[in-house]
């Protein structure tokens, strides 16, 4: 999921010229639309506040497609408490398009291609600027001036999200869910058995040398006591970029967040692979490596494996959301082992501030469709559902008297979230009603949208007290940007040849396939394209900071 | 000429409406939608739909062709299938060949049935069985070495053992399916040629070697043109539940290769080109191999 949103970025298959050439003898379509110079939503004219229910109930219905519920056994197709109330309040009655969330992207991308009978809603597979030179999707620039004053407000007091939700042309094409607050209550950092590290009587590492001697340790010192040496001392996910996250000792963001691309101190994007310091990060990693310290499997890793490693009693360390020291503690205790997985303190180094990188704020984006027939409907149901608090309050927290309850104002989760009669998680709880949605919602840092990810937490202060233990240390990621058509198409070129180079050239230096030859990386990167792409990205990143 | 054409039609009229929902099938889906191919010329804009998308002469072609890694690709590519030729054509042959020779009906069936079942197990099913058993810590291949005083290899993650895994994965699959139509073929023979033999003292190596295989010939080279047409069509699917980076060098072929800058990111002109590309090759090499068999062996496809 991680990977894929850096992916979706896209190749762009239309050139200006085609765009313009399309315009011309289309006029009055949506295409026209795009040319007109788009307004800057804050600034046009407040809106009247809508009036609920928007239509007499049952006399409209608006087509959604998206990702299915995350929470398998209830489909959106069949009815949740949630939507089911959505409903009852706007009168229009939801007609889901839904598929598994694995074939989503196919699927959809699939359906997009053949441009016929779209639905009115959809969630989008391509970056908002492709799709809408695609001429698939409308701009909502004007629709959310005249219909949407809970997104307008939105923007305005976020102007950050109206920036990174604007097209290098201007204009909106998307709306797209924001879960920086989530990161924020969520960090995602690097998990280890404390257990392990009181047995063998080691303290929390820091430094990499330090790293290095637990990690020893864990292999040598037998700490799940079967007197074989089968430890796996670290079994990351995201292959070399899992193990990126140790890259902080060395002020490297090589993250999938940032995924090696950052601004330095006077804002000039870098790539940090390439770097000096990523030499010697890599030179640590082939240690590491050659002695075994890790999973010799971890460039094929996926999260069921190191599920399966960690049920084992074999896995010391691996990297993920801090939220599953609960759920391996858990299947550990299964297994009968008293297992204690903490999130550690980021990796520290000299003359580096240590950090653990937030995810980009804004998630998938949700865009009305060219074939929408009533597209004012669509764009007060989405304003509805998304922006306004009551909408949010649905969508964060579920059912009143179910899943939350209220106390002294503010909405709290009750046990049957918590603990489940049926034993769902917390996560599986709420969307068995429909909540936590594959829609457009938003979890923020702060402000009336920012409730949920901290009364999560109020339900669980062990967890609460490590995401504090590592708040001081978030920082966030680079900022994901909206191409240009021209730029997207380019980028997608020299990406798919630096990103196999550089993820196949390094994955060979750690296993020690090859020696480490950094100079000729380090040149080969760069007669690839790596300078034009940092070129492009500090074009963007300078349109985005004087937006 | 008319008349006689007329009379024809007139004569194998029930024939003909019997031929009927075939040859409408293939028109509707198979020629019919080739009119598609020109995205490979465009810029496929969805929108505008497949005709109404602009013209962009060759530049898909050019981008594939300009790719830094495009003879790794071709290379990859035509090394795998043609493994796969090599150590898997002759493998259903020699099974049938063997089968052919077992006395008890009953044992017969059972190694047959036992040799078709993993050709009903689905690919993904087939990586993950791939993944479990070469897994470097606790796989049982590498469980057997270690017991047997060797290193464990990890067999996914190291470029030379990629198309080893790739193609002996692969003939285990499909040998015992592969074998049925020489089986067929081999029944087909005419139990004299068998007993003349007899008379004349071959024993059963000698009837093999000289009344079974020349028997099946036609049908082993119908078939290895068959295959030699394919083989620019890597099973892609299965490279790509079986590689990652550490493998590209031997792993990454033309099909996946289009998967992540085809489909993943949408651009399906490009990816229409490169196939495109992939079936003009196989074109090629179908007609050569055809016109190389009916010069040399008399059997061939037309």
């Amino acid at each position: 999921m991680l990977l894929n949103r850096k992916w979706v970025s896209g190749i762009v298959v239309c050139t200006a010229f085609s765009m313009l050439l399309a315009c011309s003898n289309k006029a009055g379509s949506s295409d026209a639309v795009a040319t007109k110079e788009p307004s800057k939503v804050t600034e046009g004219s407040q809106s009247e506040p809508y009036k609920l229910p928007f239509v007499e109930p049952g006399t409209a219905t608006l087509r959604v497609a998206s990702g299915d519920n995350l929470y398998a056994p209830n489909s959106y197709a069949q009815g949740t408490a949630v939507w089911d109330e959505f409903e009852k309040l706007t009168g229009v009655k939801i007609e889901w398009e839904v598929f598994p969330n694995s074939q989503y992207v196919e699927s959809m991308g699939v359906r997009l291609a053949a441009a016929r009978n779209l639905p009115d809603i959809f969630r989008l597979v391509d970056s908002p600027v492709k799709t809408a030179s695609d001429g698939l999707i409308m701009p909502l620039n004007d629709l959310i001036a005249e219909h949407a004053p809970n997104i307008q407000q939105l923007f305005k007091d976020n102007p950050d999200m109206e920036r990174m939700m604007t097209a290098p042309d201007g204009n909106i094409y998307s709306i797209h869910s924001n879960s920086a607050g989530a990161y924020m209550a969520d960090p995602f950092g690097i998990l280890i058995r404390k257990d392990w590290l009181d047995e063998l009587g080691l303290k929390e590492p820091e430094t990499l040398d330090q790293w290095y001697e637990v990690l020893k340790a864990f292999k040598t010192g037998d700490p799940n006591k079967n007197g074989k040496p089968d430890e796996i001392p670290i079994s990351p996910e995201y292959s070399l970029k899992g193990l990126g996250l140790f890259g902080s000792a060395m002020g490297l963001h090589l993250f999938v967040y940032s995924d090696g691309y950052y601004p330095n101190k006077s804002e000039v994007i870098e790539y940090h692979w390439i770097k000096d310091e990523a030499k010697t990060f890599i030179e640590w990693l082939n240690k590491l490596y050659s002695e075994g310290l890790i999973d010799p499997n971890f460039m094929n890793n996926s999260y069921e494996q190191i599920d399966s490693g960690i049920s084992r009693d074999l896995i010391g360390t691996t990297v993920h959301f801090v939220n599953n020291v609960n759920r391996f503690n858990g299947m550990q205790k299964d297994a009968g082992v008293a297992a204690d997985w903490v999130i550690t303190n980021p990796p520290s180094g000299p003359g580096h501030e240590p950090f653990y990188e937030l995810g980009a704020p804004l998630g998938s984006g949700w865009a009305i469709s060219k074939d929408a027939k009533d597209p004012v409907l669509a764009m007060k149901w989405l304003d509805y559902i998304y922006a306004s608090e009551a909408g949010n309050r649905l969508v964060t927290f579920g059912i009143e008297g179910v899943s939350y309850e209220m106390k002294d104002g503010k909405p709290q989760f009750t046990d049957w979230t918590s603990k489940h009669p049926d034993g769902l998680s917390f996560n599986e709880a709420l969307r068995s009603l429909g909540a936590m949605p594959n829609m457009p919602w938003l979890r923020m840092m702060d402000g009336p949208f920012s409730l949920q990810p901290q009364a999560i937490l109020d339900k669980d202060p062990a967890l609460s007290a490590q995401v504090s233990k590592v708040k001081e240390y978030l920082v966030p990621s680079n900022p994901v940007i909206l191409d240009t058509p021209e730029e997207a198409e380019e980028l997608a070129r020299l990406n798919s040849e630096v990103e196999t180079y550089v993820s196949e050239t390094l994955l060979k230096f750690v296993t020690g396939q090859t020696p480490i030859d950094w100079e000729k990386f380090v040149s080969t990167t760069k007669a690839l394209g790596m300078d034009r792409i940092l070129e492009i990205k500090q074009q963007k990143y300078e349109r985005y900071l004087n937006q | 000429m008319f008349y006689q054409a007329i009379k024809a039609l007139n004569r194998d009229k029930f024939l003909l409406v019997l031929t009927m929902p075939v040859l409408i099938y293939f028109v509707i889906f198979h020629y019919v939608p080739m009119y598609g191919i020109i995205i490979a010329f465009k810029q496929f804009r969805p929108l505008d739909g497949i005709l109404g998308s602009s013209w962009a002469g060759v530049q898909n072609f050019q981008l594939f062709f300009d790719s830094i890694y495009f003879w790794r690709l071709l290379k990859n590519t035509l090394l795998i299938s043609i493994y796969s030729l090599f150590w898997g054509f002759p493998a259903p042959i020699i099974f049938a060949l063997l089968l052919n020779e077992l006395k008890n009906r009953y044992f017969k069936r059972m190694v047959q049935t036992i040799s078709y079942l993993p050709h009903f197990i689905s690919i993904v099913v087939i990586a993950g069985m791939i993944v479990t058993f070469t897994n470097p810590l606790d796989g049982i291949i590498n469980l057997a070495l270690v017991k047997l005083g060797f290193a464990p290899i990890g067999f996914l993650n190291d470029p030379d053992w990629f198309r080893t895994i790739f193609v002996s994965s692969g003939i285990w699959q499909t040998f015992g399916w592969g074998s049925i139509i020489y089986l067929a073929a081999i029944a087909g023979i005419n139990p004299q040629l068998y007993e003349a033999a007899e008379i004349d003292g071959a024993n059963r190596w000698k009837k093999v070697m000289h009344i079974t295989l020349p028997s099946i010939i036609p049908t082993i080279i119908i078939l290895l043109i068959l295959n030699v047409g394919n083989l620019m069509d890597v099973g892609f699917e299965k490279v790509l539940l079986l590689y990652n980076p550490a493998t590209y060098e031997t792993a990454d072929v033309i099909g996946t290769f289009v998967y992540r800058r085809g489909i993943l990111n949408s651009d399906f002109s490009f990816a229409a080109a490169v196939n495109l590309f992939n079936n003009v090759i196989n074109i090629i090499l179908l007609v050569s191999v055809n016109r190389i068999s009916r010069k040399v062996s008399e059997t061939s496809l037309w």
